[in-house]
């Protein structure tokens, strides 16, 4: 008989391992309390990467007249770029639902809690319960975004990344508390679509965990596209202005903001709670459920994948769980690898990276050469317009034995380049196995071998 | 068997009422569902059925008294039974039973004066003040609050002398309402209409708000363009016959509701030496009947979407209307709406032990200056708060009024 699965969770944890065990002959069903694709599809990178696909083009508009093109009309619909968006997201949900239906896949709308190891009591929207049984349970319950309550969370004006993806006008003034990735994503929105944005951030650089370097050219992008960042500046209040709805944001060392909106963007709170946890003895914290490289919990036939487990809350480390428990459960010898995971920010101009960066390599004590390589001395990033091509590649290789280590890009596609960076990280590439490999002409994927070359001195275009 | 007629619970906070009317008499046979009294409480006159059938032996609390609520108030059994009086019958007030049977041998119709020296003056501390049943009608015929007399009676209760000695030695009093004697008003021709116990709750409640809380107040106006956008919106959206149409009340219940939940200060009762921030948001709604004025409260208003708001008001007002009481919860704030009658702006008077009332008045076409510095057309809409100053502040009052602004103006806010 087909081994039963249940996965609780419908987001690019749970879906795709729910696809990938009924590929491997699994009897699945998945448990999820909203739409499927969760967090990543619904309400996080998907909508929000489509609404700043509609201010690029609304910047390329702008700004046509460099390329040759002359138009009179300047102007967007809000409306029509939320409602597009929308479309998107729910043409792809459509989408899991019909990969679904063709892996004969259960998919059941509730919550569910575990009751024992292999028993899971659902209730679903009908508020009747029900209980099943299977020979393992995933658990993708996924994040929400974090509001603590000194922030004074009103879904109205003062709102998280969720309830800025419904706004009905583009706001006039915008704070975005946190700056990190989602929050400097929504800085660069809202700033192209004429707001004015404040980046208010506790620590003190913008985009913290990329590296330095790079997290500067981005401040300076951003500063220079007329939004004003704060750093080393925690907010110490948040109040509501009447009639006019404003927000005024007392901020540490600097006089109190007035503005239409804050967003609050400063990380997640991982969905641990109601799930049963305790009730079965599942070993947990605040920072995740703990796991092992094969997902599994502490309990046999329990697993947990995505950002529940608190390692690296990106949907495609998510979706990579998945698939590594499932084929686990299935009996495949996998092993989850944290080595070459890539990270994006679609900002404009963007930023991707994958393996090591500097500030990692010297508290290593590791030997390392860096290769630069800037996109205004590439053809292709010249022809798409001078503020486009703003932005480098650096690569990080080791000294001795020439290994790339750390790739990390800004500029034009940063995100869509990254794939090759990421498959030089995980194969263990060396500089010379990179130089040996031929680049199409023009693309902006010469930016990335010519940054590797740069590290012993040879690039071409350096 | 003796069955025993209990004073009503009239609302959680009610610790006492008042025995308005016996619609029956002593020896008077009574069929189990037959209106035996009547009940006047801090909200509402209200009605009491028998509960079972037989004849009304005995009449424990006369109309016009006030006691405890749950005592025994009456007994109800077979012709000829004996009534054994429990404890828990001793606990009511003195009756002072000498003084009121000779004003009842009188049986002329009751005269001003005796109504309201009748009428129990119920403080908002009087759930925890302990007086004589003759010492507070002593207070109330002389106008003093009784909250404020010091009590040298066992437990610190204040007895007539008290009150006696208080009337001489300060100068604190404040007359709710003069005695009629004391004024001579000059001969004119009409119609003498005795006030309806009804009348007299409602004289007696709005004197004793208006001169003794300082009432001050904030009046905004509201451009109502959107919120009636979202109305019709949302009526459109209804079957033709399904009757639960949104009304710009419920928006402004909607919105009030909210304002209450951020400024959990307005939400608020005023008791003598405390504050008491209420728990629960419980929106009273003013209804007016022919005989006068009755407040329904809607409990939990945060709690309901606005259409379980719809349906529960009309609910409620309907069971107004019919005279019957159907919410026992304490308001905690009130709603006064004239907008249907076309005023173009009002104030109301606070409903004691709360903090604030709405008057909220018609909406009227007007010439306004827009954002941009254009001259447009709006539908406007004035409010004014009354709100009690010894709790509420100006400030306070401001943001208050000026969120429910806000709401009106970005009415999505209250689709959530």
């Amino acid at each position: 008989m087909a081994k039963k699965i249940i996965i609780i969770g419908g987001g690019p944890g749970g879906y795709v391992a729910a696809i990938r065990a009924a590929q491997l002959g699994a009897d699945v069903t998945v448990i999820e309390k909203k739409d499927l694709g969760g967090t990543c599809l619904n309400r996080g990178c998907v909508p929000t990467k489509t609404m700043l696909h509609s201010a690029r083009c609304y910047r390329s508009v702008l700004n046509s007249r460099e390329f040759g093109v002359y138009n009179t009309l300047q102007s967007f619909r809000f409306d029509k770029m939320i409602k597009r968006k929308d479309e998107i997201v729910q043409t792809n949900v459509n989408g899991i639902k019909y990969l679904f239906q063709k892996n004969k896949i259960k998919s059941i709308q509730g919550t569910a809690s575990l009751i024992d190891p292999s028993t899971v009591s659902v209730r679903c929207r009908d508020d009747k319960t029900e209980r099943l049984k299977a020979d393992a349970i995933l658990l993708a319950t996924g994040s929400e975004p974090l509001t603590p309550k000194f922030l004074k969370f009103d879904g109205d004006r003062v709102i998280t990344t969720t309830e800025a993806l419904q706004l009905d006008q583009v706001p006039k003034s915008i704070a975005i508390v946190g700056g990190s990735v989602s929050g400097c994503e929504f800085a660069s929105l809202f700033s192209q679509l004429g707001a004015e944005v404040h980046i208010i951030e506790m620590l003190d650089r913008i985009v913290p965990t990329e590296d330095a370097e790079i997290a500067s050219k981005l401040t300076n992008a951003l500063e220079k596209s007329g939004i004003n960042i704060l750093t080393n500046s925690p907010v110490e209040a948040v109040e509501r202005v009447y009639p006019s709805g404003d927000v005024k944001i007392a901020v540490k060392g600097h006089s109190s903001l007035q503005l239409g909106y804050c967003l609050l963007t400063l990380g997640r709170k991982l969905n641990t709670e109601n799930i049963g946890l305790e009730h079965i003895g599942i070993k947990h914290t605040s920072a995740g459920i703990e796991v092992d490289d094969q997902m599994r919990t502490n309990i046999k036939t329990v697993y947990a994948v995505g950002d529940v487990t608190g390692k690296l809350l990106l949907a495609h480390v998510a979706s990579e769980q998945g698939i590594i428990a499932v084929e686990h459960i299935m009996g495949k010898k996998v092993s989850m690898d944290y080595q070459s995971v890539p990270a994006f920010i679609y900002t404009h101009p963007e930023i991707s990276s994958v393996g090591k960066q500097e500030v990692e390599l010297k508290a290593e004590g590791t030997k390392y050469l860096t290769g630069k390589n800037y996109f205004k001395s590439n053809a292709m990033a010249m022809g798409m317009g001078m503020g486009e091509a703003d932005g480098f590649v650096k690569v990080l290789a080791d000294a001795k034995s020439h290994q790339i280590l750390g790739i990390h890009l800004i500029g034009p596609h940063a995100t869509d380049l990254l794939a090759e960076a990421v498959m030089i990280i995980k194969n263990r590439m060396t500089v010379e196995q990179v130089k040996d490999v031929i680049h199409p002409h023009p693309t902006l994927s010469e930016v990335i071998k010519e940054a590797v070359l740069a590290t012993v001195g040879e690039a071409i275009h350096g | 068997m003796v069955t025993k007629i209990l004073l009503p619970q009239g609302g959680q906070d009610l610790k006492e009422a008042t025995v308005a009317r016996w619609l029956k008499a002593e020896g008077d046979q009574v069929k189990e569902g037959d209106l035996i009294c009547e009940i006047e409480t801090e909200k509402a006159v209200f009605e009491v059925e028998a509960e079972c059938d037989g004849t009304l032996l005995k009449i424990i609390v006369e109309g016009g008294q006030t006691a405890p609520t749950l005592s025994v108030i009456g007994y109800i059994g077979e012709t000829g039974e004996k009534i054994e009086l429990t404890a828990d019958d001793n606990s009511q007030p003195e009756t002072e039973s000498t003084a009121q049977s000779s004003d009842s041998k009188t049986d002329s119709p009751p005269t001003l004066e005796k109504l309201v020296q009748e009428a129990p003056m119920i403080s908002s501390s009087s759930d925890k003040l302990k007086i004589s049943g003759r010492a507070r009608r002593k207070a109330t015929q002389k106008g003093f609050d009784p909250s404020l007399i010091p009590g040298s009676g066992p437990g610190g209760r204040i007895i007539e002398k008290d009150v006696l000695s208080y009337s001489g030695t300060t100068d604190q009093a404040i007359t709710p309402m003069q005695s009629p004697s004391s004024i001579s008003y000059p001969d004119a021709a009409g119609k003498r209409a005795p006030l309806t116990k009804m009348r007299q709750v409602i004289a007696r409640r709005l004197q004793q708000s208006k001169q003794q809380l300082p009432h001050f107040y904030v009046t905004v106006s509201v451009e109502m363009d959107e919120a009636l956008k979202v109305r019709s919106d949302f009526n459109r959206a209804l079957n033709r016959d399904d009757n639960r149409k949104l009304s710009v009340n419920d928006l402004i219940i909607k919105a009030t509701a909210h304002a209450l939940e951020e400024f959990y200060e307005v939400n608020c009762h005023f008791r003598g030496d405390h504050l008491l921030y209420l728990d629960d948001i419980n929106i009273g709604v003013a209804v007016s009947l022919p005989s006068g004025l009755v407040v329904p409260v809607l409990e939990h208003a945060d709690q309901l979407p606005l259409g379980d708001i719809v349906e529960e008001t009309k609910r409620l007002i309907s069971l107004a209307k019919a005279g019957k009481q159907a919410s026992v919860a304490p308001g905690s704030f009130t709603i006064s709406n004239m907008g249907m009658l076309e005023v173009e702006s009002f104030t109301a008077i606070i409903n004691p032990p709360e903090c604030g009332i709405l008057a909220v008045s018609g909406i009227q076409k007007k010439v306004v200056v827009s954002d941009p510095g254009d001259l447009c057309i709006r539908q406007l809409m004035k409010m004014t708060l009354s709100a009690d100053h010894r709790a509420v502040d100006g400030v306070l009052a401001a943001n208050f009024t000026n969120k429910i602004k806000y709401q009106l103006q970005n009415p999505r806010t209250l689709l959530k």
